[in-house]
């Protein structure tokens, strides 16, 4: 059992918390979205979004591109390579997490 | 916060599921043949479908720039819109057969009709089973024009008749604009509803 705990407490924090986790398996399914629609899709207010936004540039896991069109800026958001490794590092992790649990359930 | 899988689906499928685009479209297809079922032949004048093409033209720059404005916009992968490109090119090219094969060979049946069907199984997002609200609206639209479209089989060439239609073809195609614009308004309040309910404040 102390490797299961091992196991969670190996888990990458920083993709690992609902909302950034949200917001990468968005972006890692298109090649980019806008900062509204990431709003719409992960229901988060424009301030939290741009708070975990800013923690996933941070760890260099998707990358902005801010253009003004008309009056606007426009933020475009990709997922970077080392945020689609990541990411999918994290989905093998948490299976192989469920599958130590299953196995270790007594009988 | 929606499920992995909802979350996925709802942002690969992004614009597809902005149905209001549909609408415009839907409306067109209704009224040109609407008017085809009215005009005196020989046609003279195509002055008033072409303005209510343009019109619909114009509805649909007025659509787009809602969503943008209101939804932003999700890019898909560069594969998902290649795929787009041919599949609509290789709609399109059955649309020219089918509708030469139903306007020379008068068959009892809709052929143009029998393709939108497949159309509304195929396209983007296509119907998956298990069935999610999006695909059970496909399938049934699907239904629906199948049998609109081999009515003439069962009922006979000159039903129409009956409905002051002219022509099958022209009943299909009306009736395909109805569903389209149907189809695009129920899509339109399914995706609003799917996404996420909105956080009210910072944490």
């Amino acid at each position: 059992m102390s490797n299961v705990f091992e196991e969670i407490a190996g888990l990458d924090k920083l993709i690992h918390e609902p909302a950034r986790l949200a917001i990468m398996t968005i972006l890692s399914t298109v090649e980019s979205a806008d900062f509204l629609a990431l709003q719409r899709l992960t229901g988060l207010t424009s301030g939290n979004l741009s708070v975990h936004l800013s923690k996933l540039v941070e760890g260099k896991l998707i990358s902005y591109d801010k253009k003004i069109v008309g009056k606007k800026t426009k933020t475009q958001v990709k997922i970077t390579a080392k945020g689609q490794q990541a990411l999918e590092k994290h989905w093998l992790q948490l299976e192989t997490f469920r599958a130590n649990v299953q196995k270790s359930k007594p009988e | 916060m929606k499920s992995n899988s909802q979350t996925k689906f709802l942002a690969e499928n992004y614009s597809a599921l902005h149905g209001l685009n549909a609408v415009p479209v839907g409306f067109a297809l209704f009224l040109v043949s609407l008017w085809a079922n009215v005009v005196q032949y020989p046609i003279t004048n195509f002055l008033l479908p072409i303005v209510l093409v343009l019109g619909f033209l114009l509805l649909s720059l007025v659509i787009d720039k809602y969503y943008k404005n209101t939804f932003g916009e999700v890019k898909p992968i560069s594969a998902r819109r290649r795929f787009y490109w041919i599949a609509s090119s290789i709609w399109g090219l059955l649309g020219l057969v089918a509708y030469w094969v139903d306007i020379t060979l008068g068959l009892p049946m809709s052929f143009i009709g029998l393709l939108f069907a497949l159309m509304f199984l195929f396209d983007q997002p296509k119907v998956s089973v298990p069935l999610n609200r999006f695909s059970a609206v496909r399938l049934v639209a699907s239904l629906c024009i199948i049998f609109v479209s081999i009515t003439p089989m069962l009922f006979g060439k000159s039903w129409w008749d009956i409905l002051g239609v002219r022509t099958t073809i022209i009943g299909v195609t009306m009736f395909i604009g109805v569903l389209i614009v149907l189809q695009g308004v129920m899509w339109h309040i399914f995706f609003v509803k799917s996404l996420p309910v909105k956080e009210t404040k910072d944490e």
